[in-house]
């Protein structure tokens, strides 16, 4: 059984002459208690994804096609008020800069109180005051009978995430956490702080987590099975080691060669690289999206045919054409990345 | 064991900029952020020094001191030997800088063609009529096409952005150029390229690079040297062999140990360090590291560590080292 | 295979991401045909507005006389042309003069903060006063004339230009790309004017065009107070002055320069309006990504 199961997605926005599509045919599944990782570049949909499934697509854009359901629930159906009533209760998203979703002007206590009155209209105030301490010490907040009183400005970036962490599960029932690049605002000893922090608590709730990045160590180090998207496709998803061991898809296969790894590639000697840019919405080529970046392409299929994603060997979901001719991976095989 | 060396291309000695916080509008609270405190770096000609540290830790402060964006309170930037007060049009010419966020740092109503013409009409670097020739061979030297030149910056893509930021930094020959994070803002599919770019560029111009990163992966790939920042101070410095093989101060090992290493087979459990870094408000006495470290003892509160040479040209700024 | 140019649909910067909007267009509308006839009036064979006719006072509307006739027997068309010419050179030299003085104080106190200081308390003290109120002031130290109502309406309106220029000044200060402008060795002069001012060229223009309405606005003041254009010259506020002992006998000589003055400011505002518009910031990334 799935807890959030995407199928056929398409997220189109107004263009100057057609409508610009961002998620492209895009079929997911989460299942409940894992993490699942999402990887890309910025601009590829991993972000318009995760407003699709709280239903917050900014205007103009709009879900053109599909559905998303949440256990029995078609989200892109439901009204309003049942879905608002999801957010923040089932369904909860953390952002890159919690700078953003904080206000400015009251006490990060008075914040998480605020989420918690929506959710528990009953409680009593002395109550609640209890459960946001008790929610920040969960959270791994130092001090938190003093820091309630202290505003968004006063805490260092990592204390604001783990605020923002929070106030996501403060409705107590989350199933699913969504944390679009949760780490890239801060530094490196507080990235690991907080990342540990979000494995301890997906535990702890038995939630399922989607992790999105464009960090690749991240992934490694954190998630379970991991989807791989690309100019608004779906390219890969396989299980997080199986993903780093045998990649199929040759942008990933790129991702992991162009990877500076201590030790594995001689120092100052050029690197491994993708070459190009991504294309942007509307300048994809017609048949794979990958076409004028790949090392494995052909003029034909490659160029006119676009691959769907298909289930090679066991849990591998794979969209090349030449997902299973391409040689097994070997990290520094730097060869087969510049065509 | 000595070694003969060059003398460096630029020299920081001692240097200090501290920053004023402001309390309230009226009352200028005498609480000072030390941005940088006592850095002292030598940058040898056709070689790259790193710079690592995070945020708030004073490498950029360290970079616009170099660029004389800002004066220091006191130590001083040497070039060549010369010392260094204001920037005079020979220093622009010999030091130049890439920005972290090349879409900031491009003039947004300029197009491309005069954004590149900048620096060589200031400098006088060719004569008016080779101006056009010159900006082509600098396109071409970043990998990028003549139909660029009459773009705006907001009509590239972030990676076509930085490869135009370099090439204005290149463009009146400098010797030296400092790039602050030059890829973290990147996508990484794009790192590589612009890693490549700066490689080679350094190999055929015999550049030396001040190459500012918190990312300790890519700083293994380029750069000679090695100097970790913590709180405005060097607490490490070493050629990055020896400084990769066996980092000696906590701080450094806490930072290798918290890289996310992109294999899900080597998961680290234990790789945390705890707290956070303070913000720089002057503290009086003690290792400013002491309050996150786990070899932290009494002697670490009352005296200041200063930087020890070992070995190896390693220098470590701890007191629970063995001096050698 | 079909590749599209996407990005230079999207995201441009400023000016060149004009499109004509409706306030803009409406504005023009209302005030090209003004300014036409205005500056070609001595073309238009429009009647002496100075000649006195004692044969022909107060003549409503009439074939001969389009818009009537004043008490003194003027043409009243002819009066409110060459007095649309009138406002026309008050707000366009004082708007001339207040661009000038506005950006080069205005960019000189955001650069310098020294000067900062001094040129602040400066706009400052001026903006204590009622705009109005120091003008009449203004006119009575320096007496009535075309000149000095330009001179009054400048050094009225230059504060607010200044603050505009200054802040636009101070917001790219510190720029990432003024930086970089600055470690390549462009001097102060040309980092400026090629590098930062070009940014705030578009709130001074919408003030500029606020500021010209506010121009007329003060012309007619003063005029009507007998402080601007000194009569018989035909200005919009002498008009209405003279006319107010003939509202009940002449409803023409006042409704007539009183609706030009209403089209103009309205006009004006509305080209205003529409230039602010479109250089709005929290406009410009209508249907981005």
């Amino acid at each position: 059984m799935n807890l959030v199961d995407i199928r056929n997605l398409e997220v189109q926005f107004p263009g100057a002459t057609e409508p610009l599509t961002v998620i492209d045919d895009l079929s997911l599944n989460i299942l409940p208690g894992e993490i699942l990782g999402l990887v890309g570049e910025s601009g590829c949909g991993k972000s318009m994804l995760a407003r699709s499934i709280m239903g917050l697509v900014p205007s103009p854009g709009n879900v053109s096609k599909g559905q998303i359901f949440f256990g029995d629930l078609d989200l892109l159906t439901l009204d309003e008020p049942s879905r608002r009533s999801l957010r923040g209760n089932q369904i909860s998203i953390i952002l890159q800069e919690p700078m953003t979703t904080l206000n400015p002007v009251y006490t990060i206590g008075n914040q998480i109180e605020e989420v918690l009155k929506e959710h528990r209209p009953d409680m009593k105030r002395s109550e609640r005051r209890q459960l946001v301490i008790q929610l920040m010490k969960q959270t791994g907040i130092p001090s938190p009978e003093a820091r309630i009183h202290q505003y968004p400005h006063e805490l260092s970036g990592g204390i604001r995430q783990r605020v923002a962490i929070a106030m996501a599960l403060v409705g107590g029932k989350v199933q699913l956490l969504i944390a679009d690049e949760p780490t890239t605002a801060l530094d490196v000893t507080i990235q690991a702080q907080i990342l540990k922090l979000f494995v301890e608590l997906q535990k702890e709730h038995q939630m399922s987590l989607l992790l999105i990045t464009h960090d690749l160590g991240v992934i490694a180090q954190t998630a379970h099975r991991v989807a791989v998207m690309y100019a608004g496709r779906l390219v890969e998803v396989a299980h997080v080691e199986e993903l780093f061991d045998n990649p199929r898809h040759p942008y990933t296969r790129g991702l992991l060669h162009s990877l500076p790894r201590p030790g594995s590639h001689s120092r100052k000697q050029p690197m491994p690289s993708i070459p190009g840019t991504v294309p942007s919405p509307g300048a994809i080529p017609q048949g794979c999206a990958f076409y004028d970046r790949c090392g494995f392409r052909d003029d034909k299929q490659c160029l006119n045919e676009r691959p769907n994603l298909e289930e090679g060997a066991t849990e591998h979901w794979v969209s090349c054409h030449f997902a299973a001719e391409i040689p097994p991976f070997k990290v520094n095989s730097s060869d087969e990345v510049t065509p | 064991m000595t070694q003969v060396r060059e003398s460096p291309i630029l020299e920081l000695r001692n240097l200090v900029k501290h920053f004023a916080m402001r309390r309230s509008l009226l009352r200028r609270s005498r609480d000072k952020v030390r941005a940088v405190d006592g850095v002292s770096l030598q940058i040898q000609s056709g070689r790259t020094t790193a710079l690592v540290g995070e945020s708030g830790c004073g490498k950029s402060t360290i970079a616009r001191l170099i660029l004389q964006l800002l004066q220091p309170d006191s130590g001083e930037v040497r070039m060549s030997g010369e010392v260094v007060v204001g920037a005079s049009k020979e220093f622009r010419r010999s030091v130049q800088m890439v920005f972290q966020d090349p879409f900031s740092s491009l003039t947004p109503h300029l197009t491309i063609r005069s954004i590149l013409k900048e620096p060589l009409t200031v400098h006088k670097v060719c004569l008016a009529e080779e101006i056009q020739d010159h900006i082509l061979d600098l396109v071409s030297a970043v990998g990028l096409s003549a139909d660029m030149l009459n773009r705006y910056p907001h009509q590239l893509s972030g990676g076509q952005r930085q490869r135009i930021g370099i090439a204005r930094a290149i463009a009146v020959n400098p010797k030296l150029i400092v790039c602050d994070e030059p890829v973290s803002a990147l996508d990484v599919s794009i790192r590589s390229q612009i890693i490549n770019l700066l490689l080679d560029i350094q190999k055929s111009r015999n550049l030396a690079y001040l190459f500012i990163s918190h990312d300790l992966d890519m700083v293994a790939h380029v750069s000679d040297t090695v100097a970790v920042m913590y709180l405005g101070k060097i607490v490490e410095q070493a050629p990055t062999e020896t400084f990769f093989a066996g980092p000696r101060h906590p701080y450094s090992k806490a930072l290798l140990a918290s890289a996310l290493i992109p294999d899900p087979k080597r998961r680290s459990e234990n790789r945390e360090l705890v707290g956070e870094m303070d913000s720089g408000v002057e503290r009086e006495t003690g290792c400013s590291f002491r309050t996150r470290c786990p070899l932290a003892i009494d002697l670490c509160a009352t005296h200041e560590p200063v930087l020890h040479y070992s070995a190896d040209e390693h220098l470590t700024a701890c007191h629970r080292i063995e001096p050698v | 295979m079909s590749k599209k140019v996407f990005h230079t649909t999207l995201k441009r910067p400023g000016i060149r991401r004009w499109r004509l909007n409706g306030m803009l267009i409406a504005g023009l509308c209302l005030l090209l045909p003004l300014a036409v006839i205005a500056v070609f009036a001595s073309w238009l064979s429009f009647l002496d507005p100075l000649s006195i006719d004692a044969s022909s006072q107060l003549l409503p509307p009439s074939w001969n006389h389009p818009f009537g006739t004043d008490n003194f027997g003027r043409d009243v068309l002819a009066r409110t042309v060459y007095g649309a010419q009138v406002s026309l050179r008050v707000g366009l030299g004082s708007m001339l003069l207040t661009a000038f003085f506005g950006v080069f104080f205005g960019v000189i106190s955001g650069w310098y903060r020294w000067a900062d200081a001094i040129i602040g308390r400066f706009t400052d003290s001026l903006m204590i006063f009622p705009g109005f109120v120091l003008a009449i002031m203004i006119m009575a130290a320096i007496g009535p004339s075309e000149f000095n109502v330009i001179i009054s309406v400048t050094v009225l309106y230059v504060p607010q230009v200044i603050r505009t220029v200054r802040a636009s000044i101070v917001e790219f200060r510190s720029a990432e790309f003024v930086d970089a402008a600055r470690t390549i060795g462009v001097g102060d002069f040309r980092l400026l004017f090629v590098h930062i001012f070009p940014k705030a060229a578009g709130p001074v223009m919408v003030q500029l065009s606020f500021g010209f309405a506010w121009a007329v606005l003060v012309e007619a003041g003063l005029s009507f107070l007998g402080l601007g254009t000194p009569p018989p010259a035909p200005s919009w506020g002498n008009m209405i002055a003279e006319a107010r002992d003939f509202i009940r006998s002449a409803w023409w000589m006042i409704t007539i320069p009183g609706g030009m003055i209403t089209l103009a400011v309205l006009g004006l505002n509305l080209i205003g309006d529409g230039l602010r518009d479109m250089l709005d910031p929290r406009l410009k990334d209508r249907g981005v990504l």
